[in-house]
C-alpha cells in the first residue's frame, strides 16, 4: 500500500523526515521503504504562463511567454491544456529532470524555446501524460516547485502483512505511529445524521454469516463533476486516480479509514431492494472495469432484488455504477465474511482494493462510520441531499471475547519485566479495552483487530510497540536440552572433498524439468499441477540432464575441458500414490575434453573411460574403502555402460552417455563421461572400521606374459588367478598390454599380470607360489585360448 | 719453522687455491691430489710427525687431524656444489609444473557448511526432512487457516490437491515434534521450491536452513540472543542488525532481522524467526502451558548473496566454472 506522507500528518504529528518514517514504521511491524520520487530533479520552479500563442510554423505547438517571478521566458509548449493565466511547474534551461535529462536552449520549428512546462509524468508525480500540471494559484511564483507544491507527493510504500488489515488505511498507520511515538491520534469527525422512521431502503440477506453487517443510505440530488483539488492530490500520493467527485470520495474514505464503500447508481437498480445471495448457475455480471464473470455458487453478490449488481467485496457491476448523469445514489458500506471474500475473489482470479481489506477482516464498527463519513463529503462535495433514508442491516450484534494476559508468561515469554502503566499505555493506543488485576490484565481488542483473540497474541503487541530492538539479547543458550544427534549428512563432506581433490567442481542445478527429459528412464517422475512453464514441470528423476546441460553452457561459453558433480535430491513414484514417491540422495559426475593438454610434460591426452574408472575408484575404493566390482550394462543413455556392484548390490553405472540424452536436451552431441551413484546404498552400507593388523612378512611378486586374442577381456584371466591364487595372493593386475604382429602374431596381444604374494604366518618361498604359478599357466593354455610367452 | 707453523702456512695455501678455484674454475681433482693425494701436503706432514717431540706430538696429531678433516669437508662441500650445479643447468624453473587441476565445492554448500558449523557450536543438531510433502506438514500444522491471506505469502507448487513441494523447510518441524518429545533443538537444512518466476532476484527453489529450539523456559531474549551469536559469526563482529515484528503464521511474536549493508547503502533482510506459536504446539501435541520454544529460517541463497556480493540468484543454478571457480 502506498501512504502519503501528507495525509498521514492530518491524523498524528510527523516531524521524522520520510526516511527515519519508513525506518520508524518498520521498526514496528509495518514494512516501510521511502523511494524518493523527486530525486534527480533540480532547478523546476513555479511558474506563471503570461500569454500564449499558436506557434507559426507548427498546428500543434503553442509559444508561451512564462514569468519566472523575475523575468519572462520564451517557451515552446505541446500540450493542448496550456492556457494564460496557469500556475505551472517551470523547467528552465539548466535545471534537471528525473533520468538525468538536462534542459537546454533549443529552437523548435524555428522558434526559440527556454526550458519547458512540465507534466505530471514528467514530474514523477502520477503517470498522466495528457498534458501540463496546473498547480493551484496559491504556489508563490518563482519559488522551488517541490518546496512548494511536489512535497504534497512524499509517499511511503508499505508491505502489509496478511494479519494486519487494520493497518490498511491512512488512519491506521497514522495509530501505530501515535502509539509508538506517544503523540496524539486525531479522528476525522464523523458523526451520524438525523433519521427518518420510514426509511425506503429495504436490505435483506439469505445468509447472514456471509454478510453480518449492511449499512446502505441514499442520497439524492448530486452533481457527478471534478472532486476537490486537494482531494485528487491526496488521492495521486497514495497511487489512486482522480475520476470524479463520487468515486473519488469513495475511494477516499477507502484509503482514510480502511473500509470500502460503494456507490451504485440509484436510478438504474431495477428494483429498490437490496438482496445479498450467492451466484446461481447461468448468472454473469460485468464490473466496472469492463470484466464479464460467470457465476456460481462460490460468489457472494449485491442484487437489486433481482439481478447482480456487485460482486460483493470484490467490485461493483458496470450497468449500476455512477455516471455524469447520476442524480441519487445508493451507498454501500458493509462487513463481509473474509473467507467468503477470500473463496470468491480466488475463483475469479480477481484481487482488488476491496478485496484485500475484506479477505483480510474489515472492521465491523467502521462499517458504519465510513458510511457516515461518505455521507458527509458527498454532501459537502457534490451537493447531495440526505434525507434520512437509511438502514443498518446488523441482525446479530458481534461480540469480541475478552483476553486473559498475564504478567508472568508475558515476560517468559519476552524474556524482558515491563512496568505496568506502559503496558496499558500501549494496549489501550492500539485501541484495547484494558482492566489490571493483580497479576494479570483483561483485554478487549478493538474491531479493528480481528487478527487478535488469543494472549500471544497481545504479547506480540506489547512487544512490536515495545520495540524488538529494546528487548534485552540473553545469551543463555542451554536450558535442559543437550547436543544429541549427530548430522546424518555430515559424512557426505568427504565425498565432496574427495571429488573437489579430483578435479570436480560442484554444481547446484534446477530440479525442476520438462517432461521427456524428467522421464529418461521410464515414465515415473512426479508432475506438478500448476508448473511455472511446460519446461519446469517435473521433478527431475536424474542428476545427469543438469549435468549435461552446464556442460554445454561452459562448452559453449568458456571451458571445452571440465570435470563437474552434483549431489542431491531426485525423485520418482513407483505408482500414482503419492506414498509411493520416493526421495534419493545421488551422485552424479561427467568430464568432458582434454585430461591432459599438450605442454612440455606431455601430449594433449583426452579424458576416456577409463579416466572415468579410475576417478569411480578413486572414490568408492580409495576413499570409501569400498570392495567394488565393474560388469558391462545395458543403459540407454549410455553408449558403454558399466555397473559399479558392491557384491551383488548396484551402486550405481558409469559409461560414456549416448545420443539420447543430447537428443532430449535438445543439445549437440559432445563426448561425456559420466558416473551415477546412488548415495542411500552407500549409507545403508557404511560399517564402523576396526584395526586389522598390519603383516609385516615380506611380499612376492611374480609376472607372467600371456599371449592372447585381441579381442578377448582380460576378466576371465583375472577371474582364474584370482580363484586358484589361494589365500596368499593378495593383489593382482595387468602391468603392459601390447600387440606385435610380427613377434606375437595377428590379432594377438601380450598381456603381462602381475601377482603379489603374501603370507601371514611365514615367509614365502618359491617352493610355495611356483606351483600355483603352474597351475594357473596350465589352466590358461588349456581352457582360455591363451599361451605363455616365454 | 715449528710444525705448527707449517700447518697454518698449509692452510693459508689451501684457502688461496681454493680462493682461485672458485674464481677461475681450476679442477677440484688437482687440489685434492696436492693436499690428500697418496705423497700430498697432508700426508708429508704426517710423516714428519716423528721429528716433533713426544711431549708435543699429541698436540701436534690433533692440529694435523683437524688441518686434514677441514680440507676434506671443504674439498667435499665444494664438490657437491659443483654436482648439484650441473644437474641444476638442466632445470628451467620458469616452466610450467605438471597440471593437477583441483576442483571446487560450490559456494552455497560452502556457506551451508559454516552455518552449520555455527549452530552445532551452540548445541544444535541437524535434521532433514522430505520435499515432497503433505498440505498438513507444510501449511496446516503450521497454522495456515485453510482460507486465509497468509497462503497467498508463498506462491505454492502442487503435486495435488493435498501434496506440495514444500515452500520452506519448516514442515520439518512438524515431523521432528511429532517424532521426539521436547525438548528439542534441530536446524534442518534443505532444499524448497517457490512458484515465482525466474530473474536475478528470484528463482523457483532454494535452500533454506530452518532452525527449532523447544524447551520449558525460552524467551524472546534468548532467540535474539541465538541470532545475533549467528549473524557476528557468519557476517563479522561488527555488523549492524535490527530486528523487526513481522508476520509468519507458525511463530508470534514474529521478527525479521535485517543487516546493514554498507556496499547497497540499505537494510537488507537476512532471516525470519520467532516464538513458537501456541497453535503449531497443540498440533503436535505438546502442551503450551508447559513448552515454549523459537524458530527461525533463513535462505543460503540470500546469506551468501550478501556476504559474497552476488548480485544474480541464477548463479548459483547455471553451472558457470567461471562463477564456481571463484569461491575454492
Amino acid at each position: 500500500m502506498i501512504v502519503s506522507i501528507k495525509w498521514l500528518k492530518e491524523f498524528v504529528e510527523i516531524n521524522e523526515t520520510p526516511k527515519e518514517l519508513a525506518d520508524m514504521l518498520s521498526s514496528i511491524g509495518l514494512e516501510a521503504e521511502f523511494s524518493d520520487s523527486f530525486d534527480g530533479l533540480g532547478g523546476v520552479i513555479v511558474g506563471k504562463v503570461k500569454s500564449v500563442k499558436k506557434h507559426p510554423n507548427a498546428d500543434r505547438l503553442n509559444v508561451c511567454r512564462v514569468y519566472d517571478g523575475k523575468d519572462e521566458h520564451q517557451v515552446v509548449c505541446g500540450a493542448k491544456n496550456v492556457a494564460k493565466g496557469q500556475t505551472i511547474a517551470y523547467a528552465k534551461v539548466g535545471s534537471v529532470l528525473p533520468g538525468d535529462f538536462q534542459l537546454e536552449r533549443i529552437k523548435l520549428r524555428g522558434v526559440e524555446s527556454n526550458g519547458m512546462i512540465c507534466s505530471a509524468k514528467e514530474l514523477n508525480i502520477h503517470d498522466d501524460h495528457e498534458g501540463i500540471i496546473v498547480l493551484p494559484d496559491d504556489c508563490e511564483i518563482g519559488k522551488d516547485f517541490i518546496e512548494e507544491y511536489g512535497s504534497k507527493f512524499l509517499k511511503l510504500e508499505l508491505d502489509i502483512t496478511p494479519n494486519r488489515p487494520d493497518a490498511f488505511s491512512h488512519y491506521g498507520v497514522a495509530r501505530d505511529i501515535a502509539v509508538y511515538t506517544k503523540r496524539k491520534l486525531s479522528k476525522p469527525e464523523i458523526k451520524p445524521k438525523d433519521l427518518i422512521n420510514s426509511s425506503t431502503v429495504k436490505i435483506s440477506i439469505e445468509d447472514v454469516n456471509d454478510c453480518p453487517r449492511y449499512v446502505g443510505g441514499l442520497v439524492h440530488n448530486v452533481t457527478v463533476g471534478p472532486s476537490p483539488r486537494w482531494m485528487q492530490d491526496s488521492l495521486i500520493s497514495s497511487g489512486q486516480r482522480p475520476i470524479n467527485n463520487l468515486v473519488d470520495i469513495s475511494n477516499y474514505v477507502l484509503m482514510e479509514l480502511g473500509q470500502p464503500t460503494h456507490i451504485f447508481d440509484y436510478d438504474s437498480l431495477k428494483s429498490k431492494e437490496i438482496h445479498i445471495r450467492r451466484g446461481k448457475k447461468n448468472e454473469s455480471i460485468t464490473t466496472l472495469d469492463q470484466n464479464k464473470f460467470k457465476l456460481n455458487k462460490q460468489h457472494l453478490l449485491i442484487t437489486d432484488g433481482k439481478d447482480p449488481v456487485a460482486l460483493a467485496g470484490i467490485m461493483g457491476g458496470l450497468k449500476s455504477s455512477v455516471s455524469e448523469k447520476t442524480k441519487s445514489i445508493f451507498i454501500e458500506s458493509a462487513f463481509f465474511n473474509p473467507v467468503t471474500i477470500r473463496k470468491s475473489s480466488k475463483s475469479l482470479s480477481f484481487i482488488t482494493e476491496a478485496s484485500k481489506r475484506f479477505e483480510r477482516g474489515a472492521d465491523h464498527e467502521m462499517a458504519l462510520e465510513a458510511f457516515w463519513r461518505t455521507v458527509k463529503l458527498i454532501e459537502q462535495f457534490t451537493g447531495g441531499i440526505f434525507e434520512g433514508d437509511f438502514e443498518d442491516y446488523y441482525p446479530e450484534k458481534i461480540t469480541i471475547k475478552s483476553i486473559v494476559l498475564r504478567k508472568n508468561e508475558l515476560e517468559l515469554v519476552l524474556g524482558i519485566e515491563i512496568e505496568n502503566e506502559y503496558i496499558i499505555s500501549i494496549l489501550t493506543g492500539l485501541g484495547f479495552s484494558v482492566t489490571e488485576n493483580s497479576n494479570s490484565f483483561e483485554c478487549v481488542p478493538p474491531s479493528f483487530r480481528p487478527d487478535i483473540s488469543r494472549e500471544i497474541d497481545v504479547i506480540e503487541e506489547v512487544a512490536r510497540i515495545y520495540g524488538y530492538d529494546n528487548i534485552p539479547i540473553d545469551n543463555a543458550l542451554y536450558g535442559t536440552y543437550s547436543f544429541e544427534q549427530s548430522d546424518a549428512q555430515a559424512w557426505l563432506e568427504s565425498i565432496r572433498n574427495t571429488l573437489s581433490g579430483l578435479g570436480f567442481n560442484q554444481i547446484y542445478s534446477n530440479s525442476l524439468q520438462n517432461k521427456r527429459v524428467a522421464n529418461l528412464h521410464n515414465e515415473n517422475s512426479v508432475p506438478m499441477l500448476n508448473p511455472l512453464s511446460n519446461d519446469m514441470a517435473f521433478l527431475r528423476t536424474s542428476l545427469l540432464p543438469g549435468l549435461v546441460k552446464a556442460t554445454e553452457y561452459n562448452i559453449k561459453n568458456s571451458s571445452d575441458s571440465l570435470k563437474l558433480f552434483e549431489l542431491g535430491n531426485v525423485h520418482s513414484r513407483s505408482s500414482k500414490k503419492i506414498e509411493d514417491i520416493n526421495e534419493n540422495i545421488r551422485l552424479a559426475g561427467i568430464m568432458v575434453g582434454n585430461e591432459n593438454h599438450k605442454s612440455v610434460h606431455s601430449e594433449e591426452e583426452l579424458y576416456n573411460i577409463y579416466s572415468l574408472k579410475g576417478d569411480v575408484q578413486a572414490l568408492l575404493k580409495e576413499k570409501l574403502n569400498y570392495d567394488i566390482s565393474i560388469t558391462e550394462a545395458e543403459n540407454d543413455l549410455y553408449d558403454q555402460c558399466y555397473n559399479i556392484l558392491s557384491g551383488k548390490l548396484i551402486l550405481g553405472t558409469f559409461g560414456k552417455l549416448s545420443k539420447n540424452i543430447f537428443y532430449l536436451l535438445k543439445i549437440d552431441k559432445y563426448d561425456i563421461y559420466a558416473f551415477d551413484i546412488d548415495i542411500d546404498k552407500i549409507e545403508d552400507n557404511r560399517q564402523l572400521v576396526k584395526y586389522s593388523p598390519i603383516n609385516f612378512l615380506p611380499k612376492i611378486a611374480r609376472r607372467i606374459n600371456l599371449v592372447m586374442n585381441n579381442l578377448d577381456s582380460v576378466m576371465p584371466i583375472l577371474g582364474l588367478i584370482n580363484k586358484k591364487g589361494g589365500n596368499n595372493l593378495i593383489d593382482v593386475y595387468p602391468v603392459e598390454v601390447f600387440e606385435d604382429k610380427k613377434n606375437i602374431g595377428e590379432n594377438k596381444k601380450s598381456v603381462t599380470f602381475e601377482m603379489i604374494f603374501q603370507d601371514t604366518e611365514k615367509t614365502l618361498e618359491d617352493k610355495d607360489v611356483n606351483p600355483i604359478i603352474d597351475e594357473i599357466i596350465d589352466i590358461a593354455e588349456n581352457d582360455f585360448n591363451a599361451k605363455l610367452r616365454v | 719453522m715449528s710444525l705448527k707453523d707449517k700447518v697454518e702456512s698449509v692452510k693459508n695455501d689451501f684457502l688461496t687455491d681454493i680462493d682461485s678455484f672458485q674464481s677461475q674454475d681450476q679442477d677440484l681433482e688437482q687440489i685434492r691430489q696436492k693436499y690428500l693425494g697418496r705423497s700430498g701436503v697432508i700426508a708429508n706432514l704426517f710423516k714428519s710427525l716423528g721429528t716433533a717431540s713426544k711431549e708435543d706430538r699429541p698436540q701436534y696429531g690433533q692440529l694435523l687431524n683437524d688441518l686434514k678433516n677441514d680440507v676434506i669437508f671443504k674439498i667435499d662441500s665444494l664438490s657437491h656444489d659443483q654436482d648439484s650445479k650441473n644437474d641444476n643447468d638442466q632445470i628451467d624453473i620458469a616452466l610450467p609444473g605438471k597440471d593437477y587441476p583441483v576442483g571446487t565445492i560450490h559456494i552455497l554448500e560452502q556457506t551451508l557448511s559454516e552455518i552449520k558449523k555455527i549452530f552445532n557450536n551452540i548445541g544444535f543438531s541437524v535434521a532433514y526432512g522430505p520435499e515432497v510433502d503433505d498440505d498438513y506438514h507444510n501449511f496446516g500444522a503450521l497454522n495456515f487457516p485453510q482460507h486465509h491471506p497468509a497462503r497467498d505469502m508463498q506462491d505454492t507448487f502442487f503435486i495435488d490437491e493435498d501434496t506440495v513441494l514444500r515452500t520452506h523447510t519448516s514442515n520439518v518441524q512438524i515431523h521432528l515434534m511429532e517424532e521426539n518429545e521436547p525438548p528439542l533443538r534441530f536446524i534442518v537444512p534443505g532444499r524448497v521450491y517457490r512458484n515465482e518466476a525466474i530473474s536475478y532476484k528470484s528463482y523457483c527453489l532454494f535452500h533454506q536452513v530452518e532452525g527449532l529450539y523447544v524447551d520449558k523456559n525460552v524467551s524472546f531474549g534468548q532467540l535474539k540472543g541465538c541470532l545475533e551469536y549467528f549473524v557476528k559469526k557468519m557476517f563479522g563482529e561488527n555488523c549492524k542488525m535490527r530486528w523487526r515484528p513481522s508476520y509468519f503464521p507458525f511463530t508470534e511474536p514474529s521478527a525479521e532481522v535485517d543487516i546493514w549493508d554498507d556496499k547497497r547503502k540499505q537494510w537488507m533482510e537476512i532471516l525470519g524467526s520467532g516464538m513458537v506459536d501456541p497453535e503449531v504446539f497443540k498440533n503436535v501435541g505438546y502442551d503450551p502451558k508447559i513448552w515454549h520454544g523459537y524458530a527461525f529460517g533463513m535462505g543460503v541463497e540470500r546469506i551468501a548473496m550478501l556476504k559474497y556480493d552476488i548480485d544474480d540468484i541464477r548463479l548459483f543454478y547455471n553451472g558457470d566454472i567461471r562463477f564456481l571457480r571463484q569461491f575454492r
